[in-house]
């Protein structure tokens, strides 16, 4: 009995170990071959260990790779997005869940039917919209879905929170005279904090991650995000594996970093709604 | 005489109340209008049309439709193919490790957190940026897997993402890379299972097969349902890869369909045309969905009964 324990843990932890190997070796592999030069990369057998570590191509990259104008891009963009992501769903949340009014079930099944909906439907006629009036190549249409809710599941997230918080809270504040704006404000939001850390963090990354939208609606190489700066720069320099893998590790670094300090809420969050960004 | 007055307070209040929910929803209701319902129904308009952006939609009628599904347009078919073939292979797969790797680490080992960590970590990354570590992988001579596997004596030529047998099936590995968020959705599933089912089962004797075939696969038949619905939208929705590193090819083989409708709308300016290929993918989703959840109530076991 005690033996096929010591069996069985050692087979866990060998299927851990390899699916871990796995999983984490094409990380290890950019990062190895982002530190060393050129010629070494064309070696084979391949090199595990670059040697000397080269922190040179960083250097270099960065001078062909305009890094600081699609980091800033794609900054303003995202946390232009996560403010209104955070503002506007948890306004929709409050409304759906601490203000009772005829149909308010019926009118959130409606929008949260659009969970479900696969996006591509509605990418041509929205891109139309934007160039009648005007907005292609700038930022608003990247930007605007993020401030009308943000999408279906951000509230759906908040709403589910809100439910949690006793609604003695409500009361108490509305017999010293607090309008639903108060309460909103000054006794829901700091109760939903944790909710409201899972839809910065979803948003945020999200709008980071977004590919398909920039690709459609930016075509000046000054307004890139870094995810088309990437792609842009990953055409161009087809052979170059130090230097695209040094700008492909710059471009994985602020999501790892978001990881890390956001880790207990995006698992917390993932496992409340199901989904991610 | 003193009901009248408090009625009306009542109603006033219900009305007031009625304006501030409305109010407080307005960005969810505009967003709804603006970014599904509204387009939703220009481009069921505009798929009757030809409209190449510069004039103004002429109607056509069924013709888009008519040219897509009478195999005129040389690359419709294709694109179908290719997706279902992505599709077909790719979900089961994604589904199945995800649900693995949650198994792996809700089995009570150390180090769970990193271990999640690690599993997750590769869904978090730009995919443009995974693309472009798996092109450098796979690549057939300096690839690392190409001469990892010569060096332990498997002499292979597999051309990964340049050959048309292996170029879906080098995608679909690339996405069960990123499963890390379904994986947590299952972790969340498994540690929903009240441990005393498993000892119970212990008492009478039954193997892992056991529990996991008795216990663990119905009581996770929700989180399943939920797993398999959003992988397989996913799935359908696959563009980055086939835009970034294939460009739908070889010979087409990952001509997606949402990359091959890109193409049409953003590189051949045929706004017509690529919404009628939207709503040829639209429709048939919305009819998969539909039977999918209607078979659930044969398979997916909610504790409690109705909820």
């Amino acid at each position: 009995m005690k033996r096929y324990h010591v069996y069985k843990r050692t087979l866990l932890y060998a299927a851990l170990l390899v699916f871990g190997m796995g999983f984490f070796f094409p990380f290890y592999w950019m990062l190895r071959t982002s530190l060393m030069g050129l010629n070494q990369t064309f070696e084979l057998p391949p090199v595990m260990i670059p040697r000397p570590v080269r922190l040179d191509n960083y250097k270099e990259t960065l001078k062909v790779f305009p890094l600081n104008i699609y980091m800033v891009n794609s900054l303003f963009i995202s946390v232009s997005s996560t403010i209104g992501a955070v503002f506007t769903s948890s306004l929709c949340a409050f409304g759906f869940t601490r203000i009772k009014w005829r149909g308010r079930d019926a009118v959130f099944t409606i929008i949260l039917s659009s969970m479900m909906l696969p996006a591509a439907v509605t990418i041509i006629p929205v891109f139309l919209g934007w160039k009648t009036a005007g907005l292609t190549n700038t930022y608003i249409p990247l930007i605007a879905p993020y401030w009308l809710g943000g999408g279906a599941m951000y509230i759906f997230l908040l709403r589910q929170f809100m439910m949690t918080i006793p609604k003695e809270l409500d009361q108490s504040a509305k017999v010293d005279g607090a309008g639903h704006f108060r309460i909103y404000w000054q006794i829901l939001l700091p109760n939903v904090k944790p909710a409201m850390v899972v839809v910065m963090l979803f948003s945020f990354l999200a709008s980071w991650n977004d590919f398909l939208n920039p690709v459609i609606y930016l075509n000046t190489q000054n307004k890139y995000t870094l995810s088309i700066g990437l792609q842009l720069f990953m055409s161009a320099y087809t052979t170059r594996w130090d230097q695209l893998m040094a700008a492909a590790t710059i471009a994985v670094l602020p999501c790892v970093a978001l990881f890390f300090v956001g880790q207990k809420y995006f698992v917390e969050g993932i496992a409340m709604t199901g989904l991610k960004g | 005489m003193e009901r009248v007055p408090c009625k009306r307070r009542k109603n006033s209040q219900q009305l007031l109340d009625t304006t501030a929910g409305w109010l407080f929803i307005a960005p969810a209701v505009l967003g709804f209008l603006i970014f599904t319902i509204g387009p939703m129904l220009t481009s069921f308009y505009y798929s009757f049309t030809e409209f190449d952006i510069v004039s103004q939609p002429q109607w056509i009628g069924w013709e888009n439709y008519r040219f897509l599904l009478s195999g005129e347009d040389p690359h419709y078919y294709k694109a179908l193919s290719a997706t279902t073939k992505y599709v077909i292979l790719g979900t089961p797969a994604y589904v199945a490790v995800s649900l693995l790797i949650a198994m792996l680490l809700n089995s009570g080992c150390k180090g769970k957190g990193f271990f999640r960590t690690l599993f997750f970590l590769p869904a978090m990354v730009p995919v443009i940026a995974s693309s472009l570590i798996w092109i450098w992988m796979t690549d057939p001579s300096l690839g690392v897997i190409n001469n990892l596997l010569k060096q332990v004596g498997i002499y292979t030529n597999i051309r990964w993402f340049y050959s048309e047998s292996t170029s879906v099936m080098s995608m679909v590995l690339l996405w069960i890379w990123s499963c890390g968020s379904t994986m947590i959705v299952f972790l969340a599933g498994l540690q929903g299972i009240p441990r005393e089912q498993y000892e119970a089962m212990d008492v009478d004797g039954g193997n892992w097969l056991h529990k996991f075939l008795r216990i663990t696969l119905p009581m996770l038949t929700p989180t399943t349902l939920f797993c398999v619905m959003v992988s397989f939208i996913n799935a359908v929705q696959c563009f980055v890869p086939p835009y970034s590193i294939t460009n739908g090819g070889p010979n087409n083989s990952t001509l997606f369909y949402i990359f091959f409708m890109y193409r049409e709308a953003f590189s051949y300016g045929k706004m017509g045309k690529a919404s009628a290929i939207a709503w040829l993918l639209f429709i048939p989703l919305l009819i998969i969905t539909r039977l999918f959840n209607r078979t659930t109530k044969y398979w997916v076991y909610y504790e409690g009964g109705e909820e």
